[in-house]
Parts: C-alpha cells; sequence; structure tokens
C-alpha cells in the first residue's frame, strides 16, 4: 500500500494549502446559505413592501391621493426632487421605485387629456414592478369615475372603497389530505449549494497532490515499476476517494452546525448525506481524469473553476433552471449537478419516507452513479493511455 | 526593449497559464449566455391553466374572461368536484368560482395563484365602480363598459423610464462580475513570473538575483508584460461579450478599454503582493490568490446577482474596497447614470490600492538578501 501511504504523506506536506481551502470554502458555503434564504423566489406576485420615492410635482389633491394610497402598502422615502438624487437614490438602492407626477397633472386629468407618469425602478428589484400595477389601477378606476362627471374627491374615495374589493381564496388540500404548500426543510439551502464547494475542493485537492504523482520523470518510474498499473491507480483512487470522503463529511457537519443541529433529528439528513457522498464521487473521478489530463497546477486552478461555476450555472444552482431556455434545460441532463439538484429537492420536501419518494430520490442519484463511473472509465483509460511515451 | 520582448515570449510560453487565464472567461461567458443571456426584463409567463365553476350565469365576468383567453389564462369550465380534482391532478393553477360572489381556490400559493388573485382582484375593483357609477350616473355607463377590457388605451400611463438601454437584461450583473474576476485571475500570471524573480522560488529566480542587471529593471518589465498580456486577454473576453455574444454593456469601447486596463493593472499587483507577502510553496501563493480572487467575486455578486445590493444594506464599506464591486458599480454606473463621474472615481480608487500594494510590493523585494535559500 506504497502508493496509499504516500498519498497520505503528501497530504500531509501540503496541509496548509488544504487548511486554506477548506477554511475559506466553509465560509463562502457559509455565505451561500444566508444569501439563499434571502433570495429565495417570490412566492407571490403581489409583494411585500418595496422603498419607493414619489416625487409630487403638482401638490394636487389627486397626486396626494395617489401617493397616500401607494403609502399604504409601500414605505415612502423622502428624496430631493433633482436628476442627481434620483439616479443616485436608485443607485444606492435607497428606493427600489420612483414615481414622478408631473405638474398640472390634476389638472390635466380633469381635461381628459393624455397624461404620463414617469416611473423609475431598479433592475432586479421584481417587487417594483408591482408598484406600477397599483398605479395603473388606482388612475384607471379614477378615470371611469372622472369621466362620469364625478368630482375629483368623490372619484378618490370611491376609488379607494373600489380598491378595498377582494377575491377570497382558498387553499385546497391534495388527494392524501396533505397541503401542497412546499415547505423548504431547514437544510436545503445549505445543500443546494454544497456542489459549488465541493467541485471546487475536490478538484483542487485532489488534483494537486494527483498532479505530483504525475510529474514526468516519477510517473515514468512508476510505469517501469514491478507494480501492475491496475494496482497502482486502485491505490490511488482508493486514497483520493478516502480523501474526498473526509473532506465531504467535513461539511456535512457544517451543514448540520449551520442548520443549528436541527437536521440531526430528521431522516433527511440521511438522504442529503447520501446524495453529497455520491457527487463526491463524480468529483473523484473528474479529477482522476483532470490529472490526467493537464500537466500544471495553474491549469488545475482553471479547470476547477470552470468546473465549479459551469456546473453549478448549468445545473441550475445559482440561477433556476425555470428562466433557463428549454434547450438549456435539456442540456443540463448532462451535467451531474443538474441530477443532484433534482435528488436534493425530492430531499427537502420529502416529510415521510415512502416508496414513490425512494423511487425519485434513487433515480436521480443512479445518474450521478453513472457519471462517476463513466468518467472513472475515462480516466483509467487515459492514464492506460499514458503509458506509453512516442 | 529586449528584456521586454524575452519577457513577453517567456510569459506566452507558459501556455498553460495564458491559455486558461484567456479561455476560462470565454467560457463561462458564453456559459451564461446560454442559460441567462437572452432573458430579459418582459420575460412573459406561459399562460395559465385556470378552471372556472358557474355556479351562477355572469354576463361581465364572461366576457372579462374571453378578453383575456388565449392570453393571460386558459381557462376551462368544469363542475365544482371536477375541479378540484384537476386541481389536485396539477392540470389547472386555480380555479374560479362565480357565485354570488367570486372566489378562488388554489393548492399552494405559487406566482400563477397570486397572478390569478391580482386579477380577480383588478376585475372586482373594476366591478364595484361600475356598479356605483351605474346606481349613481347611469348615462355614462355604457361608455366606460367598452374601457374596462380596453385599458391599454387609457389616457393616463406610467411610463418606465429606469435604465437608458433597450433590452436591457437583468442578468448583466453576472457578466460584469465575470469580467471583474478575469481582470482578478490576471493575477496568476503576475504570480508565475515574479516568483521567477525571487530566488528562493525557482534556480531561474537565484540566477536572475546575482545577474548584473537591476532589480528594479526586472520588476518593471515584468508588470508591464504581465500588465500587457491580461489587458489583451480581457479585451478579448469583452470583445466576444460584447461583440460576438451581442450583450449590452451599456458602455462604449473607451470606458471598456479603460476599465480593462484599470483592472488588469489591478489584478497585476494583487498577485505580485500575493506572491512576496505569502511565505510558502508555489502552490500556497496560488491557493491565497485563487481564495482570494474568489471572495472578492462572489462579494461582487458573480453567484447571487443581488449581492451587492445585500452588501450596500449591511456592509456598505465593503463595497468601497472590494475591487470586483468596485468595477462592477463602475459598469452599472454607466448604465443608470449615463456620466463617468463614479466610473472615473471606482477606478481611480482600484487604481491607488494596486499602487499601494506595488509600493509595498517594491519594498519587500528591494530589500531581499538572502542569507540562503
Amino acid at each position: 500500500m506504497q502508493i496509499f501511504k504516500t498519498y497520505f504523506r503528501l497530504v500531509n506536506r501540503k496541509k496548509n494549502v488544504m487548511l486554506i481551502y477548506i477554511l475559506v470554502f466553509i465560509g463562502l458555503a457559509t455565505a451561500f446559505t444566508k444569501m439563499g434564504k434571502e433570495n429565495d423566489t417570490i412566492k407571490k406576485y403581489t409583494q411585500q413592501s418595496v422603498d419607493i420615492a414619489v416625487i409630487d410635482r403638482d401638490q394636487s389633491t389627486l397626486s396626494k391621493a395617489l401617493k397616500k394610497y401607494l403609502g399604504e402598502h409601500n414605505k415612502i422615502v423622502k428624496i430631493k426632487d433633482e436628476e442627481k438624487a434620483i439616479k443616485d437614490e436608485l443607485y444606492w438602492r435607497n428606493v427600489e421605485y420612483i414615481l414622478i407626477i408631473p405638474k398640472n397633472f390634476q389638472e390635466q386629468v380633469e381635461q381628459n387629456k393624455n397624461v404620463q407618469l414617469i416611473s423609475k425602478k431598479v433592475e432586479d428589484a421584481a417587487n417594483a414592478t408591482y408598484v406600477d400595477e397599483e398605479v395603473t389601477s388606482f388612475m384607471n378606476l379614477l378615470q371611469f369615475y372622472q369621466k362620469s362627471d364625478y368630482s375629483i374627491e368623490d372619484a378618490i374615495s370611491h376609488v379607494r372603497e373600489d380598491l378595498k374589493q377582494e377575491a377570497s381564496v382558498s387553499m385546497v388540500l391534495k388527494e392524501n389530505g396533505e397541503s401542497a404548500e412546499k415547505e423548504a426543510n431547514e437544510g436545503y439551502y445549505y445543500f443546494h449549494y454544497l456542489p459549488y464547494v465541493l467541485i471546487a475542493i475536490g478538484i483542487l485537492a485532489v488534483s494537486s497532490i494527483l498532479i505530483m504523482f504525475y510529474q514526468e520523470d516519477l510517473r515514468k518510474r512508476c510505469i517501469c515499476s514491478s507494480m501492475e498499473l491496475k494496482k497502482q491507480n486502485r491505490q490511488l483512487i482508493l486514497a483520493n476517494t478516502l480523501f474526498c470522503m473526509g473532506i465531504t463529511v467535513v461539511f456535512i457537519i457544517i451543514g448540520v452546525i449551520l442548520t443549528g443541529g436541527e437536521l440531526v433529528k430528521q431522516v433527511n439528513l440521511w438522504f442529503y448525506s447520501i446524495n453529497a457522498i455520491i457527487f463526491m464521487l463524480v468529483i473523484i473521478s473528474l479529477s482522476f481524469l483532470l490529472a490526467n489530463l493537464m500537466n500544471s497546477e495553474t491549469a488545475i486552478n482553471g479547470c476547477s473553476n470552470v468546473f465549479s461555476l459551469g456546473f453549478c450555472f448549468l445545473g441550475g444552482i445559482f440561477v433556476p433552471l425555470s428562466i433557463m431556455p428549454d434547450a438549456v434545460v435539456k442540456a443540463a441532463h448532462f451535467v451531474p449537478s443538474y441530477w443532484y439538484v433534482m435528488a436534493n429537492e425530492n430531499v427537502t420536501y420529502m416529510t415521510k419516507v415512502t416508496p414513490s419518494f425512494l423511487k425519485e430520490f434513487f433515480t436521480n442519484v443512479g445518474v450521478e452513479f453513472c457519471f462517476a463511473v463513466a468518467l472513472l472509465s475515462v480516466g483509467l483509460m487515459v492514464s492506460k493511455k499514458k503509458r506509453v511515451y512516442r | 526593449m529586449k528584456l521586454f520582448y524575452y519577457q513577453l515570449k517567456n510569459i506566452l510560453k507558459t501556455k498553460e497559464t495564458v491559455w486558461w487565464t484567456a479561455a476560462f472567461p470565454l467560457v463561462l461567458g458564453t456559459l451564461f449566455y446560454l442559460t441567462f443571456g437572452t432573458a430579459n426584463v418582459d420575460d412573459q409567463f406561459s399562460k395559465i391553466p385556470v378552471g372556472v365553476v358557474w355556479n351562477q350565469e355572469d354576463a361581465y365576468f364572461a366576457s372579462v374572461l374571453d378578453e383575456v383567453e388565449g392570453d393571460l389564462f386558459e381557462t376551462t369550465d368544469y363542475e365544482e368536484e371536477d375541479a378540484k380534482k384537476a386541481l389536485q391532478k396539477e392540470k389547472i393553477d386555480a380555479y374560479i368560482v362565480v357565485g354570488d360572489s367570486i372566489t378562488m381556490k388554489t393548492m399552494k400559493s405559487s406566482i400563477q395563484a397570486s397572478i390569478v388573485e391580482v386579477f380577480l382582484n383588478e376585475y372586482l375593483s373594476y366591478k364595484s365602480a361600475i356598479e356605483t357609477i351605474a346606481k349613481e350616473h347611469p348615462e355614462k355607463l355604457a361608455e366606460l363598459v367598452g374601457q374596462i377590457s380596453d385599458d391599454s388605451k387609457g389616457s393616463i400611463t406610467v411610463k418606465d423610464d429606469s435604465v437608458d438601454m433597450d433590452d436591457y437584461n437583468p442578468y448583466i450583473t453576472f457578466f460584469y462580475a465575470l469580467v471583474a474576476m478575469t481582470c482578478l485571475f490576471g493575477g496568476f500570471l503576475s504570480q508565475g513570473s515574479i516568483s521567477e524573480l525571487q530566488a528562493d522560488q525557482s534556480a531561474l529566480g537565484a540566477r536572475k538575483n546575482i545577474a548584473p542587471i537591476s532589480k528594479m529593471k526586472l520588476l518593471v518589465v515584468d508588470v508591464l508584460t504581465t500588465w500587457l498580456v491580461s489587458f489583451t486577454e480581457i479585451m478579448i473576453a469583452l470583445f466576444y461579450l460584447v461583440g460576438i455574444l451581442k450583450l449590452n454593456f451599456g458602455a462604449d469601447l473607451k470606458y471598456m478599454i479603460i476599465l480593462a486596463l484599470a483592472g488588469s493593472y489591478f489584478g497585476n499587483s494583487l498577485g505580485i503582493f500575493t506572491t512576496i507577502f505569502v511565505k510558502g510553496d508555489f502552490g500556497k501563493k496560488n491557493a491565497v490568490l485563487l481564495t482570494i480572487s474568489l471572495v472578492f467575486s462572489f462579494f461582487g455578486g458573480l453567484m447571487f446577482a443581488n449581492m451587492i445590493d445585500i452588501v450596500e444594506h449591511h456592509i456598505p464599506v465593503l463595497n468601497r474596497i472590494n475591487p470586483a464591486a468596485l468595477m462592477v458599480h463602475a459598469f452599472q454606473s454607466l448604465q443608470i447614470y449615463g456620466d463617468t463621474k463614479i466610473f472615473y472615481r471606482n477606478l481611480l480608487l482600484l487604481m491607488i490600492f494596486a499602487i499601494v500594494m506595488n509600493i509595498a510590493s517594491v519594498c519587500i523585494l528591494r530589500r531581499k538578501r538572502y542569507a540562503n535559500i
């Protein structure tokens, strides 16, 4: 087991570097978990209050009423009526939405002229688009009354009454009597973003050790040795696997700690862990292949970044699959992180272990495992090819 | 000059480093483009399948539904029991019960269900308005009924004047962060060349140190050559993103060049700084540069689009010193402001940081005397 022992001696030698990677990526994983929670996709179109500013250049009954109405659903922030201030407040995101009511607004409405209100919003504040809807509803209703010869004050009070009308919504349970409202498990966010960390560390850590084994002279000597290549590879892969499993376990424990220990009481933890471990197998095979193909540490760094970011974006980890074009989602099926995400979703919404859950979960995990096997075979083939130097 | 030429050749010969610092933004840029490069603000929801249970006739509601049929909703009429089953089987996202009042049933609070809810609330508001007018001013009613389904032609409109660009892509910040990361990764090139200047890192370094040439000259040549190479790589990346993938960065060529210059210089300085200050073997220096760049890029919004926003609300000072955030902000300022004050301010800050690091590095490098290696 010489190669096996040497592997770990090398790990020991490089422990400073390993420690840097592990600590930084633990930090990143923690940050991802916090960010993921904050970033959760909008569940409702009617969203919570938005920080808005209303620049009322008209100061009429109508404009004040509109401002008051918007203020009931959102938080109004005071800003200066200067072009620079407007841009500044949006840029620094003190407000997400600004409505500019032009001068003579009420007068023009009363005279049935075309009036234009101007809105400015911060690009990625999806909630802010709803404020446009609120303004349009209010003004459209107001127009009805105004065109029916109501005074502005009467119109305003009627409009406010009308806008209070709401359809009652009731929830229907699923066939089995359970609620269809999906509650994401605590562990969801952490384990959802874990692949990025696993891929990055896996490739960096493993390949940097393997690269040392594959230095030209050393490799040639190993190939000429009496130990058959099969045995050498076997020991290398075993050592790799053990090392990476160790890293995976560390990250699973971190995950448990981050969720405040809640996960320990749940059976979901086991499934999260199985998913993570199988995914790590994929990474081990991938890094084995990469180490055989690449020649230097910087190339490995490059690969680690390309694969970690690439797989995570394509697999729908940083960006939800729902916004990707269909063709890309189909392509994502060829990426192991996609299957990891599917399996993760299964686990997250699972409250009871049922045969259907097991079937879905193990199908997804099975595909990941196939990736691992496939990549490993290619890696072994490459290593065999490299035995012959021309 | 000869030095410059040879050092340039030297760098370009380390194919792997040059290759992946150049190819990496192209590969990732392409990937980003495929996943969300063609998205835009007006992403339409696909038609929402909705069921309708008519417990009572309601001509007005029927006509309103007709208007949105095929655009917003795809409606199917059901009996109450069948509607419930269809909902549970997820054939429809929600169903509307038309009776004395209009109610809605759904299984989960999804975006689709919320849209149906908003639609119903709006309908009810309009209905209430019409009923009020019918009671108080029935003579104006006929005109108005026509207006309900035609409210897009209302004379009061809200114009969205947010961004100065057409076809704005809300995911563009990912690309900005990618360019920022590319600038930071230019540091790997300088790491390579500076460690060749250090006697304790390589035999070549040892030879260079005892050569009769002033170390300052060697250093300047190193800086210039790596700057040139990483600047070229960034320009290639920008050309690819803007020219070939046709992304709208909202900035002219002039500004992109300036940003590339400043960004690559900073990345360069960062590489030199980490090489000199981190004690240990080359792998360790690499690790430090990689992790620092990743952390900067993360806080600059590479993985989460609204990261900068969140940082701004919690730790704004971080956005002022994070080089990736400075670069992304610089890009964004061109978009929102259209003028260049913040753009230049951020880049100036970037250069100041870079120069401070340079001074620190030079001080250390100059004094390096090795008793033994």
